[in-house]
This record gives C-alpha cells, structure tokens and sequence, in this order.
C-alpha cells in the first residue's frame, strides 16, 4: 500500500458553527463552485476518484 | 418481649461475627481496576480499532490507530471528534482524543495482567512514579471524559475522586497486584 496520499486538493480543518471541519479545497477560485458533502462514514479522501475530474470543470 | 430480647442480642453478635470472618478485604487493586476495566477506559486501550458501547462493539464507522494511534491519515480521530461531546453527546470528544498507545493494551488482560502493565515505564506511558501514575489520572482529559462521556453512556462504579483515593492508597500499600485478600487472619 503506498504511504503516499491521493492528491484531492489542499486539505485543511476550518472552524464552521463552533465545530472544526475538515475539509479540501480545490481547483480554481474563479471556476464554478462544486460542494461534495460529507462520505460519512467515510473518509474525505473517497471523493479521490471525483475530485481531479471536478477540477476539469473549473474553467 | 423483655425475655426474649437478650436471646436476639446474643445471636446478632454471634452472626456478626460469623460474617465478618467470612467477608474478604477488597485487594488495594480492586477500586481501580473497577473503573479501568470499564468500557470507557477499556474502549480505548485496544489494539487496533478503538469499541464503542458497553459491549465493546467494533468502532462505526471502521477506524485504525494508524501510526500515532491518532487515526490513519485519510481518517483520523479529530475528523469526528471535537475538544468536547457533540451532536447533544452522540459524538464523544476531548482536544487529544485518540487511542491509548499500543504499549497500554488492555484488551484481553486480566485485572493482574493490568495493574502490573501499569506499574511498568514501559507500558505505562513511561511513568516511573506512583505519584505520576496518580498525576495522569488527576488530570488528563481522555481520563476525566470517562465520567462525563454524554448521551446516557455509563460511567464507573465510583466517583473521579473516589478512584484517585483508591490509586493513592494502592500507591501507598506499594502498588500490589495480588488478588482478593481474606480477613479471617484478623480475628485470629
């Protein structure tokens, strides 16, 4: 298994309604906003798959 | 009634007696274990998934210790868990929540298995002191959450201050690990 994690953008913990929220952003600040909500009970990093071809639509 | 009440007296004495020589003295290790042994300590002292409930069921969703015992990198502990209990107690939290390192597994152990586990630096956490074993359990937040974890869960059998007495008097009597001791020596 390779110790290397899937590259699904800059993940990083932000303090929303008193919660601290881990989340990834990606892609380009002037692109179409895309929100993929939480893969409970998954981890984030399901969205591997999705996010390199959302980053395709941010254009 | 007056004839009879020397009779009752004589037999209460005597039946006191008789079960006092039977009654066996808690080991100084027994207040502690009882809160150790709890699932709310014992949840988390496991090997590779932490459990939840008091049946020690499999974490849901599916977690690892992964290296630190902090989670695996795509999921670790403080995805979910916040520095306090959230979702009205559903989801249980404290700042460090993670898993207990692999060197204190209490999971399988027996209640001398881990009062000797916790005598040793080496799977202790490196404590070398009675007084630091005291001092984790004074204050460390994983170990305080035990008797406020939320959302109906139990806690231990006996108060925070109740077990840190216990740890001081089993600190005191040199930290034995022997088993339920009788009192039938006292009387003789």
């Amino acid at each position: 298994m390779s110790s290397s994690l899937p590259d699904i953008g800059r993940v990083t913990t932000s303090q929303i309604g008193g919660l601290k929220i881990r989340l990834a952003r990606g892609g380009r600040s002037d692109g179409i906003p895309i929100l993929l909500t939480s893969p409970w009970p998954e981890s984030i990093y399901a969205f591997r798959g999705i996010c390199p071809r959302s980053r395709s639509l941010a254009h | 009634m007056s004839r009879v009440a020397p009779f009752i007296v004589v037999l209460s004495l005597a039946s006191g007696r008789s079960a006092t020589a039977q009654t066996a003295e808690p080991a100084p290790f027994d207040p502690v274990a009882s809160v150790v042994m709890h699932p709310r300590c014992m949840n988390c002292h496991q090997d590779d998934s932490p459990r939840q409930t008091d049946a020690a069921l499999r974490h849901q969703p599916l977690v690892v210790r992964g290296k630190n015992g902090h989670g695996a990198p795509t999921l670790p502990c403080q995805t979910c868990h916040q520095a306090t209990n959230t979702a009205d107690g559903f989801v249980p939290g404290v700042a460090t929540w993670h898993l207990a390192p692999s060197s204190m597994k209490w999971e399988g152990l027996t209640k001398r298995q881990i009062c000797e586990e916790m005598k040793d630096p080496a799977r202790n956490g490196g404590r070398r002191t009675g007084a630091q074993i005291i001092e984790h359990m004074k204050v460390d937040p994983l170990v305080l959450w035990a008797w406020t974890p939320g959302a109906g869960r139990t806690t231990p059998p006996i108060s925070h201050e109740q077990f840190v007495k216990a740890l001081e008097a089993w600190v005191s009597a040199g930290m034995p690990c022997t088993e339920t001791t009788n009192s039938r020596r006292s009387l003789q």
